[in-house]
């Protein structure tokens, strides 16, 4: 085992950027080379293996990639103890979107900054979806191919025997139709988490979020708080919704609920909508997508972003050109983001995809509307998600100081807000 | 005449010079016998121990002394750790978290010892009753198996099982008219979920720790205190409970140690949740060495861990005599 501390070596092995966005314009490697990547998501493990054979054609056949797929925590520990170790890393990571601010903590990132790389090709990138939630401090460190623009789905079926019209424009209306529901019905509009910030995506959607630029915090500000007052009020003043069953929109027993018809609304990014069909199949062609209602002041964005994956390259790889081709080749060129789009149902963050024919399918989950068209639309809306070294500990005491109290009404907004606070400076003072 | 040398602390000087003796014969032939030869049934026992020793050194004892090194260092993320000497542990005297963990670790441990080890004693004492003699391996078998069945299938299990809304219990309480108890969804319910469950697990196994103390009682003890007028109660107190005292030691000792190890069942449920009701010691130290890449502060909480179970594990020692020469 390697001694850690101090023997760390920083290796940025000089690469010239391309200015070429279209594959098999790389030289091959001289020496015949194996690259690691590991990744938490079979689907992604899939699609990167997919991916190979092509890669190898345009790159040369001396570089082969080893996919690696281990459990999501499990993952990132290693990579986290391999970086301190200074040996044993793999070549390139998957890096969640809501674990890289663990890896920007103390002097240096143990990732190769791609901002030099990725030379014209990032006018062709969405930035805040591809670049921002693994950035820092003006550093490129991943590229996320997952364009998440959260939106809101609704059972037409449902709406339309209780008599509500679709789209639902504002916040105000979503109430008044879900009160309407539950008086036609007896059951209920929506279901709320209340174990996990699994909508804490509102609060950007109302120009509020958990970081600004700076690194301050700002999940206590006036529309951190107008969110979570709303959220609160569904469930126990409006009376349109429940709590979701086993806490959070992953759980079993949620899409049980779901299944059963026992909820007709809910929110979420395009990887969502996968967890939908997967889980409650019966319900193809009663759903249908639309953006986020806005406040009627007009304040409010249409969507906001919600998870995603960045693939990162280590400062120990072996080959930082071959690492880099290969998350390009991935990444950076249309076949392969649609061949992505095709196998995880992720809208690509890579813009000239967006063009192309099977971009514009018809989904016959959600009664064949394109999901594309809502998406493309309501992306350019899409408030930056802000990421900072202490996202992990303050989004953590934000899910257990202001989610859980407020939404079982132990605690009251300003007072759950106040001790979520205090609880942030805390550890921001160290 | 023999020249012989003694292995004494010195020897393994001998390995570096390897200085031979020789045995001198009436014929004065001068036979060279080699450093192994003559010391290889003094090494040889230091050689068969050496691979776990090795394996111990590299795996346990450096990562035991690392941790505490870096517990003096801000150890935060990558780049140059600063040392901060006792910093890691004032800070953690002032977390209210550390202590939330702390006093939800204690109160699991009080119901491993005064709620699982006492029910374990019960289990043990009707297997070993006459009456039931004969399902003894039946039941052995039966309570084992939780403790040898994964703790993911465990806790996933269980997890459907304790759901306020689909859940199994509940689905079998409301009949009886019960309301939908928030098993693992409320702070007031979650901790003592991980305890139902830790007694599912647990007590099977340390209910076949007694039965195998009860089993291994000598009969004639208990048959004299019978001669001597005591009555099943009074040999039971003065003449059982005292000579299982080892056992007892043994499956306290082995309750604290576990429940202070404690991480898998509440991670698996409610990572520590709701509202921190389950947060765990070993827990908070994984989060902090993982979660939030604090290894420094992550090492002090880990030797903070192995302060309160050396205490207590010393206060039981001597709570149950076991320092005394009886």
């Amino acid at each position: 085992m390697t001694v850690g501390a101090g023997v760390l070596a920083a290796c940025a092995p000089a690469v010239a950027p391309s200015g070429q966005t279209t594959t098999g314009d790389a030289a091959p490697a001289a020496a015949a080379t194996e690259l690691t990547l590991w990744c938490f998501a079979s689907n992604r493990a899939q699609w990167y293996t997919s991916l190979i054979p092509a890669f190898q054609e345009s790159y040369g056949s001396n570089v082969t990639i080893k996919v690696e797929e281990l459990p999501n925590e499990e993952m990132h520990n290693k990579i986290q103890t391999a970086l301190v170790a200074g040996t044993g890393a793999p070549d390139m990571g998957d890096i969640n979107i809501d674990l890289f601010g663990r890896f920007v903590k103390g002097d240096k990132v143990g990732f190769i900054p791609v901002n030099d790389l990725l030379g014209d090709d990032i006018q062709n990138l969405y930035e805040r979806s591809a670049l921002l939630p693994w950035s820092w401090q003006g550093q490129y460190y991943g590229i996320g191919n997952e364009l998440n623009a959260c939106l809101m789905y609704y059972r037409w079926d449902e709406l339309e025997a209780a008599g509500i019209t679709a789209p639902i424009n504002t916040w105000e209306d979503y109430v008044a139709a879900g009160k309407q529901y539950v008086e036609a019905t007896g059951k209920k509009w929506a279901a709320v988490p209340d174990l996990w910030w699994n909508y804490w995506y509102m609060f950007a959607a109302y120009d509020g979020g958990v970081f600004d630029t700076e690194g301050n915090v700002i999940f206590d500000n006036e529309a951190g708080k107008t969110v979570m007052q709303m959220l609160r009020d569904w469930v126990y003043t409006d009376e349109i919704a429940m709590l979701a069953p086993g806490g959070m929109i992953w759980a079993q027993p949620y899409y049980g609920a779901m299944a059963a018809g026992n909820f007709v609304t809910c929110f979420g990014a395009p990887w969502y909508q996968g967890f939908m069909k997967q889980n409650a199949p019966d319900l193809e062609g009663k759903w249908r997508m639309q953006p986020f209602p806005l406040w009627s002041s007009g304040a409010g964005a249409q969507t906001a972003t919600h998870g995603g994956t960045g693939t990162c390259i280590t400062e120990q790889t072996k080959d930082a050109d071959a690492a880099w081709a290969f998350i390009k080749f991935c990444n950076l060129n249309n076949e392969s983001v649609l061949q992505g789009f095709e196998m995880m149902n992720l809208f690509p963050t890579w813009k000239p995809a967006w063009e192309d024919e099977r971009m514009r399918f018809e989904d016959p989950y959600f009664d064949n509307q394109k999901p594309a068209e809502f998406i493309t639309a309501v992306a350019p809306e899409m408030p930056p998600l802000n990421n900072s070294p202490y996202w992990p500990e303050v989004t953590d005491a934000f899910n257990r100081l202001v989610v859980t109290p407020v939404m079982q009404d132990k605690q009251s907004v300003d007072d759950a807000m106040a001790a979520a606070r205090a609880e942030a400076d805390r550890i921001m003072q160290g | 005449m023999a020249e012989t040398r003694f292995l004494h602390e010195t020897w393994f000087l001998d390995l570096l010079y390897m200085q031979v003796s020789q045995p001198v014969t009436a014929t004065a032939t001068v036979q060279r016998v080699g450093w192994w030869s003559r010391h290889q049934r003094k090494a040889a026992p230091y050689i068969f121990v050496a691979p776990f020793f090795v394996l111990f050194a590299a795996f346990s004892l450096f990562p035991i002394v690392y941790s505490l090194y870096i517990s003096f260092f801000n150890a935060t993320g990558l780049g140059n750790w600063k040392f901060i000497g006792l910093q890691n542990y004032a800070s953690l005297l002032a977390d209210p978290r550390f202590w939330q963990s702390v006093k939800v670790t204690t109160l699991y441990a009080l119901g491993s010892v005064f709620i699982l080890t006492p029910l374990a004693f019960l289990i043990a004492l009707a297997f070993h009753a006459s009456a039931t003699r004969h399902l003894v391996s039946f039941y052995r078998a039966a309570y084992f198996i939780p403790s040898i069945t994964s703790a993911v299938v465990v806790s996933l299990m269980f997890v459907m099982i304790f759901d306020q809304d689909y859940g199994l219990l509940n689905a079998v309480l409301r009949p009886l008219g019960f309301p939908n108890i928030p098993w693992i969804r409320s702070a007031d319910w979650a901790l003592f979920s991980i305890m139902l469950l830790g007694i599912w697990i647990w007590t099977g196994v340390n209910a076949l720790y007694f039965l195998a103390g009860l089993q291994n009682l000598p009969g004639e003890v208990l048959e004299a205190a019978q001669i001597d007028g005591a009555n099943r109660r009074q040999a039971f107190l003065h003449v059982t409970l005292p000579m299982l005292r080892p056992v007892v030691l043994f499956v306290v000792s082995q309750a604290i140690i576990g429940s202070y190890s404690l991480f898998a069942q509440p991670w698996l449920l409610t990572k520590g949740g709701p509202e921190d009701a389950t947060l765990t010691m070993t827990m908070y130290l994984y989060i902090n060495g993982f979660s939030y890449f604090k290894l420094g502060y992550a090492s002090a909480i880990g030797y903070a861990l192995v302060l309160v179970v050396g205490v207590l594990s010393f206060v039981n020692f001597r709570l149950f005599g076991m320092f005394r020469e009886d």
